[in-house]
């Protein structure tokens, strides 16, 4: 995986931008978008039983699908007052923590994004897992982003 | 369906965690009939010597020039051979892509790839660190009514 730091910039920087045109995409709102962003890796509870001497990685793996990963935002927007946006801005994080993930090397197969209709396995096979130049990319465009989103929305307010 | 009701969410939720219980049983009896190449499930149970197979490991050192890793397949800890000098540290963790030889043994091997131990840490680290600002953020901007039982924005 690239680290949560990749993935919570990744959201962040998309919704900062979307903030420019659409007024949904709030503070509050980016925060879930945020999170939605890591739900997938819910999937690394399995180091914890790793620890304890467990192998959970295949009996969770469909937390890092698609399919479990929508289901895990299901559950968890049933905690929200609007449920069904608080469902499709989780939503938003998780669609941009695959193409993340999607960038890495898998020596195996890839990601089942289609599971379970179809096992096709998918993979770009550019960036090593424990890359962490990938993490300064994406913090210096998120802080390019916030530059420049700043400016332009204090050039609409002065206008 | 409207979800207003406590016991009418609980419900969804419900069905929802067994469509995911679900899910995950089935992915666990099936997956390996979809990998690309058998790995440690079909290695111990039929041995497919001659095979091109794919397993993971932890790296415990080297023995007569071969990779020694070790994986906990299910609670089982296995140790395989790996015919290879990519320079390794110990408790890196490798992805390996080769003929499964006899004694469990990898020769002939087309890939490996190493995750360097100090460097899966650090991502631990930033990781660890995100989670801690993103629990920060969240409770900054929702807070939970226990009476509706539902997070709603300050």
């Amino acid at each position: 995986m690239p680290d949560w730091m990749v993935h919570v910039a990744v959201a962040w920087s998309l919704c900062r931008i979307l903030r420019l045109h659409y007024g949904e995409f709030n503070p509050a709102n980016t925060v879930l978008v945020m999170v939605g962003s890591i739900f997938p890796d819910a999937i690394k509870v399995s180091i914890i039983g790793e620890l304890l001497g467990f192998d959970l990685w295949n009996y969770i793996y469909v937390f890092h699908l698609p399919v479990g990963s929508f289901l895990l935002a299901g559950i968890t927007s049933l905690l929200f007052q609007e449920k069904k946006k608080a469902f499709l801005f989780l939503l938003l994080g998780i669609v941009t923590h695959y193409l993340m993930d999607l960038l890495l090397i898998q020596v195996g197969y890839g990601m089942s994004l289609f599971y379970p209709l179809n096992w096709m396995g998918f993979t770009l096979n550019l960036v090593p897992n424990d890359d962490y130049y990938i993490t300064i990319v994406a913090l210096v465009v998120a802080l390019v982003i916030y530059l420049v989103t700043n400016w332009i929305e204090s050039r609409n307010i002065q206008k | 369906m409207k979800l207003e009701t406590p016991s009418k969410r609980i419900l969804t939720g419900l069905i929802l965690v067994v469509v995911l219980a679900g899910l995950c049983i089935h992915y666990t009896t099936e997956y390996q009939e979809h990998l690309k190449y058998p790995s440690y499930e079909v290695i111990l149970a039929d041995y497919p010597e001659g095979e091109v197979v794919n397993v993971d490991g932890t790296v415990l050192g080297r023995d007569n020039g071969m990779l020694v890793i070790q994986e906990n397949q299910q609670g089982q800890l296995v140790t395989m051979k790996v015919e290879s000098n990519t320079p390794v540290e110990l408790k890196d963790q490798v992805s390996v892509v080769g003929v499964l030889g006899a004694n469990n043994t990898i020769i002939n091997v087309e890939r490996v790839e190493v995750n360097e131990n100090w460097k899966y840490l650090f991502l631990l680290l930033r990781s660890l660190l995100v989670l801690i600002f993103l629990g920060y953020l969240f409770q900054r901007y929702w807070s939970f009514d226990w009476e509706a039982f539902h997070f709603r924005r300050r």
